[in-house]
């Protein structure tokens, strides 16, 4: 999640007043943002990616003066017509369709200022913007820009100097060789034509959502900036122009109408526009379990930035929905911001009115008496992950691998397959128990997936096993047998197999009837030397899916 | 004899003597030493009696003395003074002793001038320089005939002549015997008597065996007492993981409140696992940077009607009947078909919402969950995940509440908060925290909300249906104050066994 870092000298500024670190701390959660570090004179905090307004100071400045009832109701933003204008070549249809643009003036703007701005420019590219591919930002000083500017295509031989560069270099140069174009070069992968925003003189403003050119760059000196936002989806990128011009807003800025002229179709840009949104009052008090009265509701939604009106006839509620708020997407939304403007902390905790009778599954009844009975028979369960590798699973026992399933992508080698049985695990852990004191016993139950045709078959299974100087078949078979005498499972016969974990001779498979319940034997000394073990290891592998249908047919009576 | 009855028999023995060896008592009982020497070492323990050890000497006749019956230089000197004269020839011959003794008998005696021997006409002739047997000669014979009729004496009977003697005689290969020991002693204490007659005295015994059970004699005997504090050696029980311990209890606390529990599978479809929960497709935690998505197979099927499946594509799209505005965008079945590990057990707690439709219930289930995530020592990639839901016309956000207050509550944490919070699949959101006292500090614990009409409506269900997922390892963490969450999964016994007992 995003991070914003509220200094105290700053957050006093911005509200006009003196704020301390300690009401900063008890309040800023009950907007719903984290706080994820508590510095000297400074507050680190996280903000859920609906809300991308909150990625400045500013913007988190707007609700927390509403909560704290220092300025609520909604926020009028203007937009004075402007006489910019921008073309857009239809040939950037295929490459990347949308752009739109605002421009906003006098800007009183300083390094750290323009840092917060350059940050959330930031923050809206990973979250909003999905890490450029949906939304692309170009800030750019006015005055180096002359219009009209045109959004249209070249190819990868066109060359301009980007930022960071001194010199000209080609669309094909700065894909392979500038860190911006190795970092996003893969949005534009597979085209042929790239997207230039270039203005009347051929000064280029920008490659989106690569890389700007060097002629518009901002400082902190600079008071009127021109806006492009390109973009797959212009719903998204007229958003985010929203969200950042009305932010621009709050730290000064006048802002100005752009004209996108597409073709024959031609819009101004930005939108700003301010949606209605109405809900009935009997919902909201129903959903929340709050017994508010209409205007109790109306101030609760000013103080989270709304404007609200209540219709009695109706008997609903209408709030006006200022353009930064995208999350607002249903009219359930609308509860939340009731509650949040309410105070969460005067909200009390009520139980449910709700009478059922509880039960648990009869799964994990009968899985824990099974258990019960393997530590009556001396066994420390383990749980172990179902993530594994397949070193463990087959190379480490000797074994050619089973149908397991692969996940992609692991970030870790060692997670990177589920396991097909458990045996595995449970020597990982008797290797991990060396410095323990012999004999060891150890057990679980758990899950083992495979795959069968194209089928994920995911199944319980239960593997024991015993090291020792002493063990030996018998003591593992004593156990196996001990154990199907009180699970009154008698009709099962052990025929010898080929199984290279274990010792030849020393290994059975279980069968009931002409179903494979299980295996059972004597590790092999090769694979216990793969897990590094010095001492016999003893073991049974069963199906506990099998022994659960059982219990669970005989029934209690 | 019972062992009892030689116990009473031998305090008697020890209270009715000054003093008595272990061997005097072992003739009179008529029982072995190292019997007796048992039981006097448990009544000295117990201040019964005292012990004293002893070490003697006795002196015996050698072998050689027994058959001289004296020395051979006395046999000699007699021999000679009834003759007067006599070759050496002739001594050798007539003496009666040994040529060894002779020649030792005759060399004492030239020593000690009591004789000299001369040549005369080449033979060598014992010449006698006494009339009759000197007088420390007499003593010797005193000595020995004393020492051969009492056949033993002890050293301290001896006096200071007879000691002397004794010395001279002991460096004669052969004549004298001298066996040394210790001799132990039992003497009576106050506490002999006191024990005899009060009768409870009685014998100790290590072992409970058969016959003491069977006979009925666990009165006539005493245990002997241990030190109740020695360390033996540990044994390691089998035991439940930790882990499962604190899902027993939360499943316990769960059914408590009428909830029932639910499962479901691992793998599921993306449908199921994002996009029946309002997910949208391009939204950052379905990246497979977050993610597991299987490699073989990589699809699976959405196991619902076409038309839940459509109604969720356009809610996605465009919101559909829900009253939303959608994402926006079009929705991919490709996507929805994608297998993906679960990477929360809301997968199973919709499913759940689904199958039961618009009724009142109360469900919930503890799982694993899978996330792509580096492991350290504060992450996993698959862990516990408890989830919940309640649906029922009147639900509300305060209940929603009061169910995880309550649920805290019953672990032991008093001070639960909730914050305002964000899931894409409920509205409102929150975040409950927890209090621990021993941290002292607040904690999250995963999330909870009220599903959003975008995620119920395609499923039927227009009632509000409250929802969580809250962390396990963490309390486990809390609980046993483990600080790397990897420990957990480890089943290292140097940990599972030493794990103390908590609820």
């Amino acid at each position: 999640m995003p991070v914003v870092t509220i200094h105290q000298r700053r957050f006093r500024e911005i509200l006009g007043r003196e704020i301390s670190i300690d009401e900063m701390v008890e309040y800023l959660p009950w907007l719903g943002l984290d706080i994820e570090e508590i510095g000297e004179d400074f507050v680190k905090i996280e903000y859920n990616p609906n809300r991308p307004d909150f990625g400045t100071p500013v913007g988190i400045a707007r609700y927390y003066k509403g909560i704290r009832g220092e300025e609520t109701g909604l926020i009028k933003y203007g937009v004075k017509k402007g006489r910019y204008r921008v073309y857009v070549d239809p040939s950037v249809a295929e490459v990347r369709p949308y752009i739109v643009a605002a421009v906003v003036k006098n800007l009183d703007l300083d390094e750290e200022k323009l840092d917060e701005i350059i940050e959330f420019q930031e923050d809206l590219h990973n979250g909003i913007g999905r890490k450029r591919r949906k939304v692309a930002i170009g800030l750019h000083n006015l005055d180096a820009v002359k219009f009209p500017v045109t959004y249209k295509t070249v190819n990868s031989r066109f060359s301009f100097i980007p930022l960071e560069f001194e010199e000209e270099v080609t669309i094909k140069e700065i894909l392979e060789y500038h860190p911006k174009g190795r970092e996003y070069g893969h949005i534009l992968s597979g085209k042929d034509k790239y997207p230039i925003i270039i203005d009347k003189e051929g000064t280029v403003l920008s490659f989106p959502p690569i890389i700007n050119g060097i002629y518009t760059a901002l400082n902190p000196r600079v008071r009127d900036i021109f806006i492009d936002i390109t973009g797959t989806d212009l719903e998204t990128i007229s958003k985010t122009l929203d969200i950042l011009v009305t932010t621009l807003a709050d730290y000064g800025g006048e802002l100005y109408s752009v004209e996108m002229i597409y073709g024959e179709k031609t819009f101004e840009t930005p939108r700003l526009e301010y949606r209605e949104i109405s809900i009935g009052h009997k919902e909201i008090i129903d959903l929340l379990g709050l017994k508010l009265p209409p205007e109790e509701v109306i101030k609760a939604l000013e103080a989270s930035r709304f404007t609200a009106f209540y219709d009695r006839e109706k008997k609903s509620i209408t709030a006006v929905v200022p353009p930064y708020r995208v999350d607002i997407l249903h009219s359930v939304d609308l509860i939340e911001e009731v509650a949040i403007g309410y105070g969460f902390w005067r909200i009390q905790p009520k139980m449910p009115s709700l009478y059922t009778v509880g039960t648990a599954s009869l799964k994990e009844k009968i899985r824990d008496k099974i258990i019960d009975l393997m530590v009556g028979f001396g066994f420390q369960e383990a749980i172990n992950p179902v993530l594994t590798n397949p070193e463990e699973q087959y190379v480490k026992m000797g074994i050619e691998p089973d149908n397991y399933v692969e996940v992609k992508a692991p970030k870790s080698m060692l997670y990177r397959i589920l396991r097909t049985w458990i045996i595995p695990s449970l020597l990982t852990n008797l290797y991990r128990s060396k410095s323990a004191e012999y004999p060891q016993y150890l057990f679980e139950i758990g899950p083992v997936v495979k795959v069968e045709g194209n089928k994920i078959i995911e199944k319980e299974k239960m593997g024991a096993v015993i090291i020792g100087s002493e063990t030996g078949y018998s003591e593992i078979k004593s156990i196996f047998d001990s154990m199907m005498k009180i699970l009154e499972i008698n009709n099962y016969k052990i025929s010898e197999t080929n199984h290279s974990s274990f010792i030849p001779g020393r290994v059975g498979k279980i069968y009931i009837g002409k179903f494979e319940f299980g295996l059972i034997g004597e590790i092999h000394p090769k694979v216990l030397n793969n897990f590094q073990l010095t001492l016999p290891v003893t073991a049974f592998e069963i199906d506990f899916d099998y022994i659960f249908e059982v219990v669970r047919k005989r029934g209690k009576f | 004899m019972t062992e009892y009855n030689i116990l009473k028999k031998l305090l008697k023995t020890v209270a009715s003597s000054r003093r008595i060896s272990v061997k005097e008592i072992s003739k009179r009982l008529k029982v072995k030493e190292d019997f007796v020497r048992g039981i006097v070492e448990t009544l000295r323990k117990e201040g019964a009696v005292k012990i004293e050890r002893k070490t003697w000497k006795i002196i015996k006749p050698g072998p050689k003395l027994l058959e001289l019956k004296t020395l051979p230089e006395i046999k000699i000197l007699k021999y000679l003074l009834k003759k007067r004269k006599v070759t050496l020839r002739t001594l050798f011959s007539e003496s009666g002793l040994s040529n060894e003794d002779v020649q030792a008998g005759i060399g004492k005696l030239v020593t000690s001038r009591h004789i000299k021997i001369e040549k005369t006409d080449g033979e060598r002739v014992i010449k006698v320089n006494v009339d009759s047997l000197p007088r420390d000669m007499l003593e010797i014979e005193k000595f020995i005939h004393k020492l051969l009729q009492d056949k033993e004496r002890k050293i301290e009977d001896f006096s200071d002549d007879e000691l002397e003697i004794l010395n001279r005689l002991v460096s004669r290969p052969k004549f004298i015997e001298v066996e040394e020991g210790t001799t132990e002693y039992v003497l009576p204490t106050e506490k002999t008597r006191v024990l005899l007659e009060e009768k409870i005295v009685k014998p100790v015994v290590t072992r409970l065996t058969p016959d003491i059970i069977l006979g009925k004699k666990w009165d006539d005997v005493v245990f002997k007492k241990y030190d109740l504090n020695e360390e033996f050696f540990r044994i390691y029980p089998g035991r439940i993981h930790p882990l499962r311990e604190l899902i027993r209890e939360i499943r316990e606390i769960f059914v408590s409140m009428g909830f029932e529990e639910a499962h479901g599978p691992l793998v599921e479809v993306a449908f199921i696992n994002f996009d029946m929960l309002f997910q949208p497709q391009d939204h950052p935690a379905r990246d497979m940077q977050d993610t597991f998505y299987l490699l073989n197979p990589e699809y699976g099927e959405i196991e619902y009607p076409k038309e839940v499946i459509d109604r969720v594509r356009k809610t996605h799209e465009n919101g559909w009947k829900t009253g939303s505005i959608g994402w926006g965008g079009r929705w991919s079945i490709e996507e929805a078909r994608r297998l993906v590990l679960r990477t929360h057990t809301t997968s199973v707690s919709i499913t759940k919402v689904y199958e039961i439709g618009e009724k009142p219930a109360k469900i919930f289930s503890i799982g694993r969950v899978f996330r792509n995530e580096t492991v350290d020592y504060k992450h996993l990639a698959e862990f516990m995940q408890i989830d919940g839901i309640v649906i029922n016309k009147k639900a509300n956000l305060r209940e929603l509440m009061g169910i995880i207050k309550e649920f805290y509550s019953k672990l032991g944490f008093k001070d639960v908060r909730f914050w305002p919070s964000y899931f894409p699949y409920t509205e409102p959101s929150i975040q409950p925290s927890i209090y621990v006292k021993k941290w002292g500090k607040w904690l999250e614990l995963g999330g909870a909300g009220i599903f959003r009409p975008e995620v119920t409506i395609p499923l039927g269900v227009k009632w509000p249906v409250l929802a969580w997922g809250l962390g396990v390892e963490r309390l486990l963490m809390i609980r046993y104050d483990i600080d790397d969450i990897r420990t957990i999964y480890n089943n290292n016994l140097n940990w599972l066994r030493n794990i103390g007992l908590k609820v």
